[in-house]
């Protein structure tokens, strides 16, 4: 039974046709990769999954539920958690308050008014097994906005691990990061989806973080996907690497 | 500096409050009027700052809901000769109801639009209070004459009166700032997108935090009736939300105490300077200007830099 | 090292600015050398009418303020009266000329002869002093002040304000204190009526004297239909309560048909006047006072109302409507910097098409910004033609609420402003941005 199941997705905006009769299934514990050029549709995507946009028409089924309608916040209770593409957090809370707010949340102490914060002890040890996860636990108490790019980034995951999710949806994990930092996050997206059993679906541009991590690829093309299956064949697929053609060392990249 | 910091909160509010009630048989007469209605001024200012500072909602018709706990408590007491410690407690249930009705359609829009909606909203009260149900409310007069209890009836007596309430609100807004409620709050006013994503309703909360912040608004209301023993129509209109408004600014929006030393500060100031000068607007126009652009977290803001406590809003 | 010297001296800055405030608000333990604070103000000529000899004659007077020579410390050397004057706002003309006839009085009480010696009488025998501080119309401002005045300044007596509503909360700390209240225009029946009490006195007479005593004129005249125009205040009512039926009583044909109530701060008249008019009256009485008296005759007078034929004034109404004029320059666009220069042009454009349709004073700002928002949001924010089609709405709106529900009228403008924004926040003709 599949965890996520993407059935003939469709969604315009004004004349331009961003996801166009998209369907794709993820089981549980997957590793899955979308890749393809800027612009094709791949934060849209995640949009109309997380319910932030509505789709013109096609189903999504997460878990035996339908999503279509649900607004964000409640798809996020059901278990998709989400890290987002621009560093998306919470910038003058710390980052022990940054995943505290999302721990907090998802216990449904959100709108608790009375008891002190600190007095949740629990739950604050939740947080704290989040941060260190990240790496991000020494540099708890600095202001989020104030963090490095790469931190951000380790802090967007935390926010989505928070939750608890059985799916995470992670939009460019590395965009924009040395390769250093390159390297460290994807030991880091390995480790929590081991760690946190999580079903993964990301989208990259780099294709190296792709064939680290992912066990399998969907290529998104214009909004439609045209090639699915396991990171080899992809490699191998002549259409794909057509798409691909205009960058440099586009062949060469694929060589894994 | 670390011996002043490791003295625990709680033996602050002690001695604050010590002084302050102690200040009862200082100060003069007319000084302890001023010294009520800075109370008075300090409570709508933290009520106004709950939806400001913590929330990011900026509310322009606060005042209203500081009226309408003002009438409630006028309305009760002298036509209805309902006793005061059942009228004043209703106050807040008024401007709680009320903010409920005019919250819920104003957290469906946000930043600029918001902030229009609450101005319309505020004035539509105001002209309820004004003219609509002039038959009810006393119009353009207002109400004259609400009896007060023998007990407050000295200025000492009532000073201790409010100084009690204040600090029962404080407190409680105190417990509110350390609860889930108000992080949950802070992360909102930081990214509400982000926190739609972290499974946060923010429209019921927005919505709960603009309850909170009228029903104290009411109470702060309603010891302003008592104290002047009437109330006016004045009371609801635009320009009166400025005043929380520019003291939360002034004393520092990201924290409790803030507004309350703001706005405390602002009425002193307003009424020794207007001694010397009609220019109290002008005055108050370029002190608004410094703040904002030299000290926006307020006094507050600026203290705490100087002792190096570094709150994580500043 | 930079950053510390400008902390420094923000914190220097705000110690100062704090101690200032709480050395102001404590009023030194030790009684305090009476002063004399006077309004600054150049001296005012103005014409008195003195009967000499059985004949009028009218002199030019110059009124200046004589100073006092410093009173030796200790025993009771003078008299001082707090006058409580509504100085900002419409009533600003009042006060002018109430502080002329008060230093006019002071001068002939407090005169002296070659050696100093008061010969002019002083009050108890003592010269006289005052304190004038501004209550702003603000009842609540008035009653602050006036417990300043008793409570710190000491004062003996009280003299009152211009609007009925301050004095109304001025008496109630009067009697408080136990300190007369001497009243001079301010003049609601409620005053020394209902709310009357033995430290008050009053010269003139109150509304209910002065509504019948008009009723009683007005029943000579040959009008049967009257029209009444008056401040939605204690005072406006109180004096039309008494008025109406002494009318009728005094000549049962005539009536009012039409009352109409603006606020007293409301310097747009227009529709209330086209209200009055299309009821018809032969005659208008009404008790509208200073700014509000000046700007109604502005704004009526191009409607009509002073001419003869009723389809002339109909007529005008509908063709020169000035709120198209005002509400052109209301349009008011908030934008950038840049852009926000030019918006001031045009606001300023707007206050100075204005200025020759009402009396212009401080405080005009208050009441039509709000307004002013209500245009936009309702046209549409970002849309020169939503303002202008904002402004038509509204003023239309506001013209006919006032004939249908005068009570209400007022929120319908902010009424529309809230649908508006919960409906289709870009209003009008915006551009609808998610």
């Amino acid at each position: 039974m599949s965890l996520l199941s993407i059935e003939h997705l469709n969604k315009a905006f004004g004349g331009l046709q961003a996801t166009n009769d998209v369907s794709l299934t993820l089981q549980p514990g997957e590793l899955s990769a979308i890749i393809g050029p800027n612009g094709a549709g791949k934060s849209t995507l995640f949009n109309l999954i997380t319910g932030y946009h509505r789709p013109d028409s096609g189903r999504v089924v997460f878990d035996g539920r339908d999503l279509i309608g649900l607004p964000p916040h409640a798809i996020v209770r059901l278990g998709i958690g989400r890290s987002f593409q621009r560093s998306n957090i919470f910038p003058r809370l710390t980052a022990f308050e940054n995943v505290q707010t999302a721990v907090f949340s998802q216990h449904r102490q959100s709108g608790h008014l009375w008891r002190g914060t600190s007095r949740f002890g629990k739950l604050n040890e939740h947080v704290e097994r989040i941060l260190h996860s990240v790496g991000l636990w020494e540099k708890r108490d600095r202001l989020g906005g104030k963090l490095a790019l790469g931190d951000q980034k380790r802090l967007e995951m935390g926010l989505a691990l928070a939750l608890e999710p059985k799916l995470l949806l992670l939009d460019e994990p590395t965009a924009g990061m040395s390769p250093e930092e390159t390297h460290s996050t994807v030991a880091l997206v390995k480790q929590i989806a081991e760690e946190f059993k999580v079903t993964l679906l990301f989208t990259e541009h780099d294709m190296a973080v792709v064939f680290g991590i992912a066990q399998s690829i969907h290529v998104l093309y214009y909004g439609g996907i045209v090639a699915s299956g396991q990171p080899q064949e992809i490699a191998d697929n002549p259409e794909v690497q057509k798409i691909y053609l205009g960058e440099k060392d586009a062949k060469s990249r694929f060589r894994g | 500096m670390q011996k002043l910091r490791s003295i625990p909160t709680w033996v602050w509010g002690l001695m604050v409050a010590v002084v302050l009630a102690g200040l009862s048989v200082v100060l003069s007469e007319f000084q302890l009027v001023l010294a009520s209605q800075m109370l008075i001024a300090a409570l709508f200012a933290m009520s106004l700052n709950i939806i400001l500072g913590f929330g990011g909602m900026v509310h322009f018709g606060h005042a209203a809901f500081y009226g309408l706990g003002a009438y409630t408590v006028a309305i009760l007491t002298k036509n209805y000769n309902v006793p005061l410690w059942v009228a004043l407690p209703l106050a807040p249930v008024v401007s709680a109801l009320v903010g409920a009705v005019v919250g819920w359609f104003c957290v469906r829009r946000v930043r600029l639009y918001f902030s229009i909606l609450t101005l319309a909203f505020g004035q539509i009260l105001y002209v309820i209070v004004l003219s609509t149900a002039a038959d009810f409310t006393g119009g353009d007069n207002g109400i004259h004459g609400i009896p007060v209890p023998e007990i407050i009836v000295s200025a000492q007596n009532y000073y201790l009166f409010t100084l009690l309430v204040f600090a029962l609100c404080y407190v409680v807004l105190y417990i509110l700032t350390k609860a889930p409620f108000i992080l949950t709050l802070r992360a909102i006013r930081e990214n509400a997108e982000r926190a739609q994503f972290i499974g946060l309703d923010v429209r019921r909360h927005q919505l709960a935090t603009f309850i909170i912040g009228s029903a104290f608004a009411g109470i702060a209301g309603g010891l302003m009736a008592i104290l002047n023993r009437f109330v006016g129509p004045d009371m609801l209109f635009w320009t009166t939300s400025s005043e929380p408004l520019l003291g939360s600014l002034m004393g520092g929006m990201f924290s409790l105490a803030g507004p309350a030393v703001g706005a405390a500060l602002l009425l002193g100031l307003h009424l020794f300077i207007s001694q010397y000068t009609e220019f109290w607007p002008t005055v108050l126009g370029i002190l608004t200007i410094i703040v904002v652009l030299v000290a926006p977290s307020g006094l507050v803001g600026l203290s705490n830099r100087y002792l190096g406590v570094a709150r994580a809003e500043e | 090292m930079n950053k510390n010297i400008k902390r420094h001296s923000i914190m220097a800055v705000t110690l100062l600015l704090l101690a200032s405030v709480a050395l102001g608000a404590c009023a030194p333990a030790v009684t305090p050398t009476p002063q004399t604070i006077v309004v600054t103000a150049p001296p005012i000529q103005i014409e008195v009418t003195k009967i000499v000899a059985g004949t009028p004659v009218v002199e030019q007077v110059i009124v200046t303020t004589t100073p006092e020579p410093a009173p030796p410390e200790g025993e009771k050397t003078s008299i001082k009266i707090g006058f409580i004057a509504d100085i900002s706002g419409v009533g600003y003309i009042f006060s002018q000329s109430q502080l002329a006839g008060l230093r006019i009085a002071l001068d002939e009480l407090n005169k002296t002869d070659a050696d100093g010696k008061l010969i002019g009488g002083g009050i108890l025998g003592l010269p006289v002093e005052y304190i004038v501080v501004d209550s702003q119309l603000k009842p609540d401002v008035g009653a602050t002040l006036a417990r300043k005045l008793i409570l710190e300044d000491k004062v003996d007596f009280l003299l009152g304000p211009t609007s009925s509503s301050v004095a109304l909360a001025v008496s109630e700390v009067a009697k408080e204190n136990k300190v007369i209240l001497a009243l001079h225009t301010s003049n609601s029946a409620a005053i020394t009526g209902a709310k009357g009490h033995p430290y008050l006195v009053q010269v003139v007479p109150n509304t209910t004297i002065e509504g019948r005593a008009a009723a009683i004129f007005a029943a000579g005249l040959p009008y049967t239909k009257w029209g009444f125009i008056g401040p939605d205040y204690s005072f406006g009512r109180d004096q039309f309560g008494a008025f109406a039926p002494q009318l009728t009583e005094a000549n049962a044909s005539a009536s009012v048909v039409s009352e109409q109530w603006p606020k007293l701060a409301d310097r747009e008249l227009t529709p209330f006047i086209t209200a009055l008019q299309s009821t018809g009256p032969e005659a208008i009485y009404g008790n509208l006072w200073g700014d509000q008296l000046v700007t109604f005759v502005q704004q009526a007078a191009p409607l009509g109302v002073f001419d003869d034929t009723r389809w002339g004034r109909i007529i005008r109404a509908a063709v020169a409507n000035p709120e198209m004029v005002s509400a052109l320059g209301v349009n008011v666009r908030l934008v950038f910097t840049g852009v926000f220069a030019l918006g001031c042009w045009l606001a300023g454009l707007g206050g100075a098409l204005v200025a020759g349709q009402s009396a212009v004073g401080l405080g005009m700002d208050v009441n039509i910004i709000v307004e002013a928002f209500a245009v936009v949001v309702v046209g549409g924010l970002g849309s020169f033609g939503g303002a202008l089609l904002g402004a038509l709405l509204i003023g239309v709106v506001l013209s006919f609420g006032i004939l249908f529900w005068p009570g209400g009228a007022q929120l319908l403008p902010f009424a529309a402003m809230a649908v508006v924004l919960i409906v289709r926040p870009w209003g009008l003709l915006g551009r609808p941005e998610r």
